[in-house]
């Protein structure tokens, strides 16, 4: 295996934890969104899943690719950079918080490695992104219907956007402050990846999130 | 698609045998092969897949590999997955948007 320079080190860092969360979110789409509260949505989760499952596989044989293995392990699990709400999802609500959360500033951060310039990024990542949307789409309309639901159903989707934003946000506080990333061309320089994650949290016009501490 | 050169007609020929194994059309026609060079025995082969999390995507690459293994001049096949220009059902070639028609799956 080659040296790796800081740069790089935080770049395979980078690609893993958005693997791990992919590669955990394909999971919890199967095991939680079979039980899903329609057919309809039932059938959208485990399509999902497989997306975010190869998602997965994507990128973490990039970072295989960016470690020089000769010989590419095979994925038996995380590696342990998943955020704690994705893995904690047990049921419909978790779901769609943690897959709306995750995945927005996962798509902030991707697209912040395309517009870095870096050769071949767009070959890795095009696609991706492209399919990426469509779950966005997928989870932001889920979330406004839960927002606008009966009973206790908001009060619960709040608590447990709350946790997976706070978790989110933290991610790309700590994206932002890897310096080495945007020196060594792996993501576009002067990103302001927290206010551009906020921006887009807020449009779902949560008055104010539960805390959960 | 990519320009065809006289030099590697043939084996967008022979790519047209190999079947995308969830709907019986070639992987030529469902616009996954981007190009094709060929020198000195060794060709070299630059393709996509309709999704991201397609789940035969081994399975096409050796059936693409297998095929052109035929060749008697090719001693070596190499493939290069990319994802960029993403495929869309732009890419359908006309014969495949045909078949698609004909059995009700939506082209567009």
């Amino acid at each position: 295996m080659a040296e790796q320079t800081a740069g790089l080190q935080s770049f395979i860092e980078l690609i893993e934890t958005i693997a791990d969360n992919k590669y955990v979110m394909g999971d919890r789409l199967v095991e939680v969104g079979v039980s899903g509260p329609n057919l309809e949505a039932t059938l959208a989760a485990i399509a999902m899943a497989q997306g975010e499952l190869g998602h997965a596989r994507l990128l973490y044989n990039w970072s295989f690719d960016l470690k020089e293995l000769k010989k590419k392990p095979d994925i038996e699990s995380q590696t342990g950079k998943a955020f704690p709400a994705i893995v904690n999802v047990n049921n419909w609500i978790a779901l769609i918080a943690s897959l709306y959360a995750a995945n927005v500033a996962i798509d902030l951060v991707l697209r912040a490695v395309l517009d870095s310039g870096q050769s071949k990024a767009a070959s890795r990542i095009q696609k991706l992104i492209n399919e990426q949307n469509e779950h966005l789409i997928y989870s932001e309309n889920w979330a406004r219907q839960l927002l606008n639901d009966k009973g206790a159903i908001p009060s619960k989707f709040k608590e447990a956007l709350s946790e997976a934003v706070s978790q989110a946000e933290a991610w790309l506080k700590y994206v932002e402050q890897q310096t080495e990333l945007a020196e060594a061309g792996y993501i576009a320089k002067n990103l302001s990846l927290q206010q551009a994650f906020k921006s887009q949290i807020d449009q779902l016009n949560v008055q104010t999130l539960v805390s959960t501490k | 698609m990519t320009a065809v050169s006289t030099n590697t007609q043939k084996y967008w020929e022979a790519l047209k045998e190999v079947m995308d194994p969830e709907f019986p059309i070639s992987v030529v026609d469902m616009g996954l092969i981007y190009d094709i060079q060929e020198e000195d025995g060794v060709i070299d082969i630059t393709m996509t897949f309709t999704a991201v999390g397609c789940a035969c995507t081994e399975w096409i690459q050796g059936d693409i590999e297998k095929r052109l293994m035929e060749e008697t001049e090719i001693r070596q096949v190499n493939i290069e997955v990319v994802w960029d220009p993403p495929w869309t059902v732009a890419r359908l070639s006309p014969e495949a948007r045909k078949r698609m028609k004909s059995w009700g799956v939506s082209s567009r």
